[in-house]
């Protein structure tokens, strides 16, 4: 990181990581009330909201995981406003022609708002990557998933019968193949910068 | 992009290059930006993949999922519906007598508990991990109809794919239970009780529930005895052991 320090709060993250259901436990009860409170304020229920913090916290985990993720401002303003988005882009999905919002103008920090961004950005980048593979034709797709689940290629090569030279080589270009269909498409172009 | 570039970019992600094409390959990379779009994105879908279909991403959100039904009013177990009945004095009347006589005759067998006092309530939610989506369908509705022979033959074609999957062997492990395959469950539990995941105490809890409807209060107690404080289980654990 930059000239941004690393907030405390980044123990939450360390949380996620480490699956440390005792912090984690503490996101739910701290920070969650309020995400639910907006959003039943907005058209949604509890259930609703469950699910939104559940996939914002999956995202953080996968952010943390696969790109590393430091924290510069606190956990309690990025991670409401990482639910909030996600439940307003849920929304506008589901009523296109418009919604009312009942938002408190609160002025939100820079520093919170580009981590946000930078978020948002991975999971554009990550979802794309998935919607890339599932597009992949289903013998490259069916070798992607085995390999990257099993790990071990010998049993892989095992259970689809072929040499493990040559589950290998087909798994390198098969990456090779979503590769290029990712730098192909109209999405990656608009995402390249992250 | 073609072949035998990506097989570069593997070989060196692997680490199988030697040390001087490895230098000519990332001197390449300076210079050639093509060559470096096109492997950073190759490098980041390696990446990716092996975090999203990894066992520890599953195990996160079991995790979560976990916690969240501790901490959250919205468990995804359903609530009962609550039945309105109005006040009929006969009714109850009829069901004083009733309760009375019941009472006497079983007054004794009241102090006994029973598996089915303890035994699984509610509905599953299975999380699909990839594979054959039908059958997570078919799992969980066949378990929450409690067609449980079914229900092992659609989390066998699950875990013919999957074999780790910790929830879907921990709920055959259940159904095991409730169709009296004992040694099955008991494979099950004890493989979960060694491992590391979300349901290695919730394994151990209907381990001792599985001995307690074969009759073996013994072992039931012994293992309700070994069931750890932090355990979500535990104070039912308690209560169970004074019983017995």
């Amino acid at each position: 990181m930059g000239d941004s320090k690393v907030h405390p709060d980044q123990k939450y993250v360390q949380a996620l990581l480490i699956h440390d259901q005792k912090l984690i436990a503490e996101i739910y009860t701290r920070f969650a009330p309020k995400v639910i409170g907006y959003i039943q304020k907005n058209s949604g229920d509890e259930a609703a909201a469950r699910d939104i913090i559940q996939e914002a916290l999956i995202t953080l985990y996968d952010q943390a995981k696969t790109k590393g993720l430091t924290l510069s401002c606190p956990f309690d303003a990025y991670f409401f406003l990482i639910c909030k988005r996600k439940w307003l882009n849920l929304l506008k999905k589901n009523k296109p022609e418009g919604v009312t919002i009942n938002d408190e103008v609160t002025s939100i920090d820079r520093n919170v708002q580009d981590q946000a961004d930078q978020t948002a950005l991975y999971e554009d980048r990550a979802s794309l990557f998935n919607q890339m593979l599932e597009q992949m034709g289903d013998a490259c797709k069916k070798l992607l998933k085995l390999s990257f689940s099993i790990k071990s290629m010998e049993e892989v090569a095992k259970k689809l019968e072929v040499s493990y030279a040559y589950a290998r080589k087909k798994k390198s270009l098969c990456v090779g193949k979503l590769t290029k269909m990712i730098q192909g498409s109209a999405r990656y172009q608009t995402l390249k910068n992250l | 992009m073609d072949e035998k570039t990506i097989l570069l970019f593997d070989d060196y992600l692997q680490g199988a290059l030697s040390p001087e094409a490895k230098k000519n390959f990332e001197s390449r990379l300076e210079t050639e930006s093509a060559l470096k779009d096109a492997f950073v994105i190759f490098r980041d879908v390696n990446q990716h993949l092996s975090h999203h279909l990894s066992e520890e991403r599953a195990t996160f959100k079991d995790t979560l999922k976990t916690v969240a039904d501790q901490h959250l009013d919205t468990s995804v177990v359903p609530k009962k519906e609550v039945k309105v009945i109005r006040f009929k004095p006969l009714r109850y009347l009829v069901a004083a007598c009733a309760v009375i006589l019941f009472g006497a005759i079983f007054w004794t067998q009241m102090q006994n508990a029973s598996y089915s006092d303890y035994s699984f309530e509610g509905t599953i939610d299975l999380i699909e991990r990839g594979g054959d989506e039908s059958a997570f369908a078919k799992a969980e509705k066949a378990f929450n109809n409690k067609r449980y022979n079914e229900a092992i033959i659609s989390f066998d074609a699950i875990l013919a794919n999957d074999p780790d999957n910790t929830q879907v062997l921990f709920y055959k492990g259940i159904a095991s239970v409730e169709i009296a395959d004992y040694a099955k469950a008991e494979h099950i539990f004890v493989n979960l009780r060694n491992g590391n995941s979300v349901f290695k105490y919730k394994a151990q809890w209907y381990h001792a529930l599985s001995f307690l409807k074969q009759g073996d209060t013994e072992r039931c107690k012994q293992i309700l005895e070994e069931l750890p404080q932090e355990a979500e289980d535990y104070k039912k654990a308690q209560e169970l052991l004074k019983k017995l």
